[in-house]
């Protein structure tokens, strides 16, 4: 009995198998033809059950890049996850942008979203902030002073990654120095002129939530709801979450609530598909199935150049990659060794072989494009390839025979095709260097300890602000400043700079600043990688934000 | 046979609670700081601390080690520092579609296996038996992700036959209602054909590629115990009978070989629910194989641990089950001594006289 009811089943599942590859032979075209856009119909988190049958043109855009983790903007785990929080919570003050060669880049001006107005006094010390009227979140509950208030606390509550930025802005305490006035104005007590307010306030992670929402979850061990908001979304922004089943995806779709800025013209749902590996993300491109492509190699870049079938945006940039020395290193403490290295470095290689042409000189901690940078136009080359003068460095210190370690994030393609060039290099000038490959966790564990005698690494500063990265790469107190570096003058001048509201003085003091990086070479600037995004050729509005990831409202697919 | 199969169940206990010691030693002696690692370069010593605090990587070994046993008695594997969610929860969301993948890729690993590996035996030591031990020796050390990679190129891009893999269904489908869990059957049950084909499509190459990758070891198996059993009295009785070769390689051969082939296809289904980490990836598929990788490289640890507990609280299972299994096909498993019992002897078939 068991057995013929087996055989039915198997012949039943054979017969369903055999009619869905017909099926799915029939419509094999349909879907695979490559390059046009398909249409998804957002799917809704319990799935329609509905197919939408194929490749109609339409406003929807699918975006290839990695796993979103969680969306509680103050505690976000990957920059896919943040990718998503710029576009569901609407900030008080907004970038704006300048179209150059395609893409639209962020400029050094800001325009309000939320906010409709904002208003310094006299002192240039307390800011006043009026909302827009008739804002509300995606539920239809009003938007408030009072949601401001409390999203701001909680940014810069201990809890948050922002934590830091008060030093920045100037606030002392954000439980008293934040208050909310009536329903649609609050106002910010500072301690000086904060010249970098307005660029801070158009972070994502100052992205509005609601309070009453926040109150209703918070406990004891977690008074800001993190676990509630890094998995559930009340939007104030351009998008709603409509649905995240899992890992695998995540799809947006515009608000119908969100007034404060004119989305008419922006796509309907945006998917955001798991694909973290580079090769797959191109492959998807060339099928269409994908629209834009976040987090290709160089090298996948620079193939798809010469591929019709998509469109690589390059636009300069300030990411800086460096060559951190451990400045507490019996060796590398003498700034001759340190200079000596930096004179050793094959840094047009590393630019045309390693990025393929994707990154510029970086003069400095602060390369260009970054306002104020030493640099104009990305030319200017502060320690040029020179084995003679760097030979000649390591005898005047008194070193010979020098043996170092180069450890790097085993994880990362282009960290390790670097420091093989940079071992070859080192070699030239008689410096033995080991390459130590270690697993992510490892190097992220050594590198935040201080214990690696030389390494690799990158930093991108949200706000593009000289002052303020060099304030996080080189301040003696930082948490990231991983090479210990450790120079009164620069401390003081950084200090004296991040208070200083007259732009013309205060550009001045980050000269100064960036000199003394340079001159003490805590680290040898490597390169600055470009902005790359590659897409689908009939994709437009990509936007190089300060944040270096894409606004979505701005995007088009013609 | 009930006191067997009690006695299976007990080793089968034992072996598991092997598995939770194990796991929890390995993750915990990887290299690394979790907190600091989820935390990343934007958090200060204090929120990294607070981290630690939280998911209780501050607590002394044996206190972690107590909290972990007791949450996996209650099958809960805690709370994914990744994406602060349930861990258990996350694994069960994702384990359909593994399912789907490793059930597909165990299906044609066992078509291609047994066909070729009764086909080389058939000519052992001729020329279809040097191109199919070719073939397993190729398949078998060929870097899974370059097969993987190479396949997506040729048979997506170039030949257009499957879909981009960006999921388990192409752009412009929606999944269907769950109920199985499995796109392809639960598209049918939802009477849409079309979504079907589509989900199958989606699901066909990752599980071409699965199935090959793990398809030698099936040939190995089938081809030495087929040969085997064709060397057999039993094999050369049928001989003198004047059976034909085709009825004696499938009643003597094949049936007498498949036996034993079944501990092999154990270790191959544990290998694909567990082993299929880098075709998830390659592929975009959405099952406990990406989980793992991305827990990974973010470390994860209790996502880390309840993939591994998971993937070995199943392998445990299937080969009690198998066991089991045996003693219902070769009864003489039950009283025979350990070495045999993991590699019956071929039966002999019943001859008329």
């Amino acid at each position: 009995m068991i057995r013929r009811t087996a055989v039915r089943v198997a012949r039943g599942v054979a017969v369903a198998t055999a009619a869905a590859l017909l099926v799915a032979g029939c419509s094999s075209s349909s879907e695979t033809s490559g390059g046009t856009s398909g249409a998804s119909t957002g799917s809704s988190a319990a799935g329609s059950g509905a197919s939408s049958g194929g490749a109609a043109p339409s406003k929807d855009v699918i975006i290839g890049y990695g796993a979103v983790g969680v969306l509680d903007p103050i505690v976000f785990k990957s920059n896919t996850g943040f990718m998503i929080t710029n576009n569901i919570y609407g900030t008080l003050v907004s970038q704006e942008y300048t179209e150059q060669d395609g893409l639209l880049v962020g400029d050094a001006t800001y325009q309000p979203e939320l906010a409709e107005s904002l208003e310094w006094d006299a002192a240039g010390t307390l800011l006043t902030i009026t909302l827009k009227p008739g804002l509300t979140f995606q539920d239809g509950t009003p938007l408030t002073a009072e949601d401001v208030v409390y999203t701001l606390q909680r940014s810069l509550s201990p809890e948050s990654y922002a934590n830091a930025f008060k030093v920045y802005i100037g606030i002392e305490d954000e439980t008293t120095d934040i208050t909310a006035v009536d329903d649609t104005t609050l106002t910010i007590a500072t301690q000086f002129e904060a010249p970098l307010m307005e660029k801070f306030l158009s972070f994502p992670i100052f992205g509005i939530l609601p309070k009453a929402v926040g109150e209703a979850n918070k406990t004891a061990d977690d008074p800001w709801a993190t676990a509630y908001f890094s998995k559930n979304n009340v939007s104030s922004g351009p998008y709603v979450v409509e649905s995240w089943p899992g890992d695998a995806e995540i799809v947006l779709a515009k608000n119908p609530a969100y007034t404060a800025s004119d989305t008419s013209a922006a796509p309907e749902t945006v998917t955001v598909k798991n694909v973290s590996d580079p090769n797959q993300q191109y492959l998807a491109l060339q099928q269409g199935q994908l629209d834009l492509a976040m987090g290709l190699t160089p090298k996948l870049a620079k193939q798809a150049e010469s591929d019709a079938a998509v469109k690589v945006t390059a636009s300069s940039a300030s990411q800086l990659a460096y060559l951190g020395f451990n400045n507490a290193d019996p060796v590398l403490k003498d700034v001759r060794v340190r200079q000596a290295i930096s004179y050793l470095v094959p840094y047009d290689t590393l630019r045309t072989e390693v990025m393929q042409g994707f990154a510029n000189d970086a003069y400095g901690p602060a390369p260009y494009p970054m306002a104020s940078s030493l640099d104009p136009d990305g030319t200017k080359v502060a320690y040029p390839t020179d084995v003679a003068k760097a030979k000649a460095l390591l005898a005047e210190a008194g070193v010979s025979d020098l043996t170092l370690t180069l450890s790097v994030n085993a994880a990362d393609p282009t960290s390790v095709e670097s420091a093989t060039f940079i071992q070859s290099a080192l070699q030239e000038g008689g410096v033995t260097l080991n390459v130590e490959q270690l697993q992510s966790s490892e190097y992220t564990q050594k590198l935040g300890e201080k214990q690696l005698q030389m390494f690799l690494g990158e930093w991108y500063s949200w706000g593009q602000d000289a002052v303020y990265q060099m304030f996080f790469l080189l301040s003696s107190g930082s948490f990231v400043n991983y090479t210990g570096f450790d120079n009164a003058e620069i401390d003081s001048t950084l200090t004296e700079a991040i208070s200083e509201a007259d732009v013309a003085t205060r550009d001045g003091l980050s000269q100064t600043a960036q000199q003394i990086a340079i001159d003490e070479a805590p680290m040898a600037y490597l390169y600055a990688r470009n902005y790359l995004v590659v897409s689908n050729p009939n994709v437009s509005g990509i936007t190089q934000p300060d944040d270096a990831l894409p606004y979505f409202r701005y995007l088009s697919v013609q | 046979m009930l006191r067997y199969i009690a006695h299976r169940l007990g080793l089968a206990l034992i072996s598991i609670a092997g598995v939770v010691v194990v796991v929890f030693l390995i993750t915990y002696l990887l290299p690394g700081d979790a907190a600091r690692t989820q935390a990343g370069q934007y958090a200060t010593e204090e929120q990294i601390q607070a981290l630690r605090v939280q998911y209780g990587l501050d607590r002394a070994l044996p206190v972690q080690f107590w909290n972990y046993l007791v949450g996996v008695v209650q099958f809960d594997f805690g709370q994914s520092i990744r994406t602060q969610g349930s861990v258990t929860e996350e694994l069960l969301d994702r384990l359909p579609a593994s399912l789907e993948l490793s059930l597909g890729a165990l299906l044609i690993a066992l078509v291609v296996g047994i066909v070729l590996g009764a086909l080389a035996a058939r000519s052992a030591g001729g020329v279809t038996d040097g191109a199919v031990r070719g073939f397993a020796l190729l398949a078998s050390s060929t870097a899974t992700f370059w097969v993987g990679l190479m396949a997506v190129l040729l048979f997506c891009n170039i030949l257009g036959w499957f879909p981009s893999p960006v999921g388990r269904l192409p752009r412009g489908y929606d999944a269907p209602d769950t109920v199985t869990g499995s796109y392809v059957v639960d598209a049918l049950l939802a009477g849409d054909p079309e979504l079907a084909g589509v989900a199958l499509r989606s699901i066909a190459l990752p599980c071409l590629v699965l199935g090959l990758v793990v398809t030698p070891s099936i040939i190995k198996n089938v081809r030495s115990s087929t040969i085997r059993a064709l060397d057999s009295d039993f094999t050369r009785t049928s001989r003198l009978f004047g059976y034909g070769s085709t009825s004696i390689l499938f009643r003597d051969g094949l049936r007498n070989s498949l036996l034993p082939v079944l501990t092999g296809i154990t270790i191959v289904a544990g290998y694909l629910l567990g082993g299929n980490i880098i075709i998830e990836q390659i592929f975009s598929w959405p099952g406990i194989g990406q989980y793992a990788y991305q827990a990974l490289q973010s470390h994860d640890l209790n996502a880390l641990r309840g993939f591994a507990l998971l993937v070995g609280i199943i392998y445990v299972l299937l080969n009690t089950v198998l066991d089991i299994l045996y003693t219902v096909v070769d009864p003489r498993v039950r009283t025979a001594p350990a070495a045999r019992r993991t590699r019956p002897s071929a039966r002999r078939p019943e001859v008329a006289a």
